[in-house]
């Protein structure tokens, strides 16, 4: 009965070591992906793990057989393969003449719309200067008849939208 | 995953997809060994393995507008990796009416594998050969996460993404593999002895 106790608790204390062996060495695991990990303290089973692995043979043999198995994983081969790179490259050559053509194209489209969104108003504003350093030149011009001309500019201005509209109703009306 | 490998990613992904045919290379270079030899391990053919790394490539590309930037590249790409595998290996098993959760739970070792040859053993003599060894015999999943965990050093939770598992069964199944590959070396170097 007591050695059968005896096993019992040994079998546990086994399990419950094992079990901070397992921690421990995913700990460098996670330790090893890490690229600041330099800095950090070096990680150690505790001292009652590390007494029980002295006395126990089989829990000693569970940790050298797991490390070997993570270190040597790390070790296992996986060759850059500059032909599949090559390959891999050539098949999506479709690929990027398609994007390339799309993004042109949506280059091309998006300066016609701003050039279609500024050159009213900048025509506008490029009219009204000149209009108004060809009134200043003309000494006789006063004050009011520069007046009168922005008020004809402004009319302008004001019918200019139902012009437009106008002309999307029947946009072949002139042709 | 380090933060400054998340950001090259996705510096890399954005000038990808303004056309830039210089960085999608850089991200096949770096991640093309990893994305052959998850799949190598899944398929356990040089060709098939060659074949499925070019096509996670271009559906990776094909997709790129639809990768969530914050998440990691690498993770999403070995999620394709994965999917493109398992899409070669349950349609080379549909004409032998086998399933794919049959083909992920398989025990290859319980197929008669006989003594090794004197050929052979000279070929697994190092530890690292044995270890490649081990690992074609244990079951699909245990194998790919293995490999995930302890050779990419992926972390659980990009493991689970990567597998559609959950963190406990990756845990579970690395605990399994571990068990698994230790009893197969260890059994391998006491039948050698005798």
């Amino acid at each position: 009965m007591n050695l059968e106790s005896n096993q019992e608790n040994s079998a546990s204390k086994c399990d419950e070591i094992r079990l901070e062996l397992d921690e421990y060495m995913e700990a460098l695991v996670d330790r090893r992906r890490q690229s600041d990990a330099k800095g950090k303290p070096s990680l150690a089973i505790s001292g009652r793990a590390q007494e029980h692995i002295n006395d126990c043979d089989e829990c000693l043999n569970y940790k050298l057989e797991n490390s070997a198995l993570i270190e040597a994983a790390a070790e296992l081969p996986a060759p850059q393969d500059e032909q599949l790179t090559l390959s891999i490259m050539q098949s999506l050559e479709a690929d990027f003449a398609a994007l390339g053509a799309s993004a042109k194209g949506q280059i091309e489209s998006t300066a016609k719309e701003t050039a279609a969104r500024l050159s009213p108003p900048l025509a506008m504003a490029l009219s009204f200067i000149g209009l108004t350093a060809l009134l200043c030149l003309d000494d006789g011009m006063v004050d009011w008849s520069i007046v009168s001309w922005c008020i004809a500019l402004l009319v302008v201005l004001s019918f200019k939208p139902l012009l437009e509209k106008q002309q999307n109703r029947y946009p072949y009306a002139g042709a | 995953m380090p933060e400054s490998e998340l950001a090259r990613d996705q510096e890399l992904v954005v000038q990808s997809l303004k056309g830039d045919r210089k960085a999608f290379e850089t991200l096949v270079r770096l991640y093309q060994p990893l994305v052959s030899t998850v799949i190598y391990r899944a398929v356990e053919d040089q060709e098939a393995s060659r074949d499925l790394t070019q096509d996670t490539f271009v559906k990776a590309f094909r997709a790129l507008a639809s990768y969530d930037g914050k998440r990691s590249f690498k993770t999403w790409l070995l999620t394709i990796a994965n999917n493109c595998a398992l899409d070669h290996l349950r349609s080379a098993n549909v004409a032998r009416n086998r399933s794919l959760d049959a083909i992920l739970e398989e025990e290859p070792h319980l197929e008669p594998v006989g003594p090794l040859s004197t050929e052979k053993e000279a070929e697994l003599s190092l530890f690292l050969g044995k270890l490649s060894w081990a690992l074609s015999l244990i079951p699909l999943r245990y194998r790919q996460a293995f490999i995930l965990r302890y050779q990419f050093d992926l972390s659980y939770e990009d493991i689970a993404t990567v597998m559609k598992e959950s963190d406990n069964n990756v845990r579970t199944l690395l605990f399994r593999a571990k068990e698994r590959l230790r009893k197969l070396i260890s059994g391998d170097r006491e039948s050698s002895k005798q």
